[in-house]
């Protein structure tokens, strides 16, 4: 692969991620537990959705041609998207969306961090404006994992579920694809293998806090980064991209 | 299913140019911390704050609303008064009371100052001494000091700069259809 081609694909990886996440975040609006919680998890929404954005439109300034942020977030199948399998995952209940936000939040901290090093301009720009974001979004996540850990019986029982689920997709994470692998030896990616260490010993303690046991890994799923999908994806896709298939270049 | 209600806050937000804390309105939140993270997403969207109190609701006390006129008005006549502070004895037990003002019905009440007092009463009374004479109030709340929740300093960063780049929160950002002029 040419260096133009692994940027592209690497700068995909890291907007659908935000995108799909944001996506999943934003089925709450309107029905979370709580108004003032509704309102944080749309509010993390919009962060990623801001984070995604700005990756977009640098891939379509160094796609150029017709190539906008919106075609090249809303014109793609689902084989060409490059997001984690962990955050197509549905929200299930409260439990599930916490957990799934927490495992990410923990990455994408750690992820912004490095990439504040990157060789890439744009990138060390997008990633400097996103740690601020990510951080605020770690300690939300963290303190919804330790107080539905440490909380009652049931919620206990909720996450602890939910973190045994989820668990699965986190080997993910630190399975580097060939284009991330390339990325961190052309300078402008984050090393995943640097971010191991640290995201274990960061979920370590928040699950101590929680009284939550760090969970075996006992089944693997991988492929979101390669475009190997679970089934949620396609539905997300499908109400996410209806109105620009439907009606091509709506604005409002 | 249990229905248990999460606890009240009331949050005050210091802004930018402000130099007190301001009562904005009130959440639900099951402790402190969430307490002032809910706050920070719901209050400070748009660039409102640098600082974020948060006082669970039933620790405020209030000036009973009845007693309203004695209080304010006695302290008018009162114009051979002027604020001091004393040190008192530690033996007397005395607490750290902070005291927010309403300085106008209608406006939000504003932190002016701290006392010490020994009980609730005598921080509404000292309240009434020390911070109604120069503010026509109509309305004290006074708190033990150590019932204030704050955001840490060190998280300042990461709870109010990202709205700093939101322009879509703010109600400029849209324009409207032109049809919509003729309403």
């Amino acid at each position: 692969m040419e260096h133009q081609t692994i940027k592209l694909d690497y700068l995909l990886h890291l907007a659908d991620n935000s995108m799909i996440l944001g996506q999943r975040n934003a089925e709450w609006c309107g029905h979370g537990p709580i108004l003032e919680q509704d309102i944080a998890l749309t509010n993390i929404s919009l962060d990623l959705f801001g984070e995604a954005r700005n990756l977009y439109n640098y891939i379509a300034k160094l796609k150029g041609g017709n190539t906008t942020e919106d075609s090249v977030a809303f014109l793609r199948d689902v084989l060409e998207y490059r997001n984690l399998l962990l955050v197509e995952q549905p929200n299930i209940d409260w439990a599930y969306t916490i957990v799934r936000q927490f495992f990410f939040d923990v990455f994408h901290f750690y992820q912004m961090t490095a990439l504040c090093q990157s060789n890439d301009e744009h990138i060390r720009s997008i990633a400097i404006k996103s740690l601020k974001e990510c951080t605020y979004h770690l300690k939300w996540s963290s303190e919804w994992v330790i107080r539905l850990g440490d909380g009652t019986e049931v919620s206990h029982q909720k996450i602890k579920t939910a973190l045994e689920d989820l668990w699965d997709y986190t080997s993910e994470l630190f399975t580097p694809s060939e284009t991330e692998t390339k990325a961190v030896e052309l300078g402008f990616g984050a090393d995943i293998f640097l971010i191991k260490p640290l995201w274990e010993q960061k979920v370590k303690d928040i699950l101590t806090e929680a009284t939550l046991e760090y969970p075996e890994t006992k089944y693997t799923q991988n492929g979101g980064k390669t475009g190997l999908h679970s089934e949620q994806l396609g539905f997300i896709l499908a109400e996410m991209q209806f109105l620009q298939r439907a009606y091509p270049g709506a604005e409002w | 299913m249990n229905q248990k209600e999460w606890p009240l806050w009331e949050v005050f937000i210091r802004s930018k140019q402000g130099l007190n804390h301001k009562h904005v309105g009130s959440l639900h939140a099951v402790d402190y911390d969430m307490a002032i993270e809910n706050a920070r997403d719901v209050y400070t969207r748009r660039m409102e704050g640098v600082s974020i109190w948060v006082i669970e609701s039933n620790q405020i006390h209030t000036s009973e609303p009845n007693d309203q006129v004695a209080l304010f008005e006695s302290a008018n006549q009162k114009i051979y008064k002027h604020p001091t502070f004393y040190n008192l004895p530690e033996e007397l037990n005395h607490t750290m009371w902070e005291v927010f003002i309403q300085s106008k019905q209608g406006l939000n009440h504003k932190h002016v100052g701290s006392l010490y007092a020994v009980d609730v009463d005598m921080a509404i009374e000292t309240a009434r001494d020390g911070y109604t004479r120069s503010i026509e109030g109509v309305s004290i709340w006074v708190v033990q000091s150590n019932q204030i929740h704050a955001n840490e300093p060190d998280e300042q960063d990461a709870l109010f700069e990202p709205a700093q780049d939101k322009t879509y929160r703010h109600p400029t950002f849209y324009i409207l259809p032109l049809e919509l002029n003729h309403m």
